[in-house]
């Protein structure tokens, strides 16, 4: 199969939905396969790139995955920017690697993106 | 150039999603895309004159229509949904169409990428 691009925008909290999960379970599996693939956060999706969240011992760490997938595996992430702001989230607080970003690039994404997966909860 | 729509279904008061779901559109021109709106469910609130999530202290819809003018931007909004929430005076500087819900199914195949907000 081509090597594909493909990016998956989530646009809701990581630990009130589950779709940052499942974002990161698609993401993995096309990184696994050869594929190009970014994950677009926008809203408040971006709290999940910060760093300092502590969750009880048995659930996940989403941000330490996707630091993970973003070091291992080459997931790109991108933060819309604004969203960011107004969250309160620094580029400092944020996982190293995942990127500010904004509409001007996520319309680059939609356009030249093989596929495009929205998750709105 | 891809053809996009961007799928509205939430309302504009206690949520952002219409703003968003405009903001994000608007957007799209910077990648010389052209977006389409379509308001669906309680999106179809949006359109009607008395609806001013502003006069609650909320973040205003109505600032979108400058841009929808400013870019000529398709908005679509659904005749079932008006229906459903009783939305029967349309502000008209949304300039919306109106289409059935047959018609929206039709109309979804037509468009490169879909995105719900």
């Amino acid at each position: 199969m081509d090597k594909l691009k493909i990016t998956i925008q989530v646009m809701v909290p990581p630990y009130s939905y589950e779709d940052l999960d499942t974002a990161l379970r698609i993401a993995e599996a096309g990184l696994d396969r050869g594929h190009d693939v970014g994950i677009f956060l926008f809203a408040d999706s971006v709290l999940s790139t910060f760093s300092k969240v502590k969750p009880v011992r048995t659930d996940r760490n989403i941000p330490k995955q996707m630091q993970e997938l973003i070091e291992n595996k080459g997931l790109r992430v991108d933060i819309c920017g604004i969203c960011m702001d107004y969250r309160g989230v620094t580029r400092e607080e944020a996982i190293p690697g995942a990127v500010p970003s904004g509409l001007p690039e996520l319309a680059e994404l939609i356009e030249t993106s093989d596929r495009f997966i929205n998750l709105m909860a | 150039m891809k053809k996009v729509l961007f799928v509205i279904y939430q309302s504009p008061v206690g949520t952002i999603w219409p703003n968003e779901g405009f903001r994000t559109a608007f957007g799209m021109y910077a990648a010389d895309i052209e977006p389409d709106v379509l308001l669906i469910d309680q999106g179809a609130i949006v359109v009607g004159t008395e609806t001013e999530p502003a006069k609650l202290g909320l973040l205003p819809i109505k600032v979108c229509q400058k841009y929808i003018k400013k870019y000529e931007t398709k908005v679509w909004v659904e005749k079932e949904s008006l229906e459903k929430f009783n939305v029967r005076v349309l502000d008209q500087e949304y300039n919306a169409e109106i289409i059935s819900r047959a018609d929206v199914k039709a109309m979804l195949a037509e468009y490169d990428r879909v995105v719900f907000m």
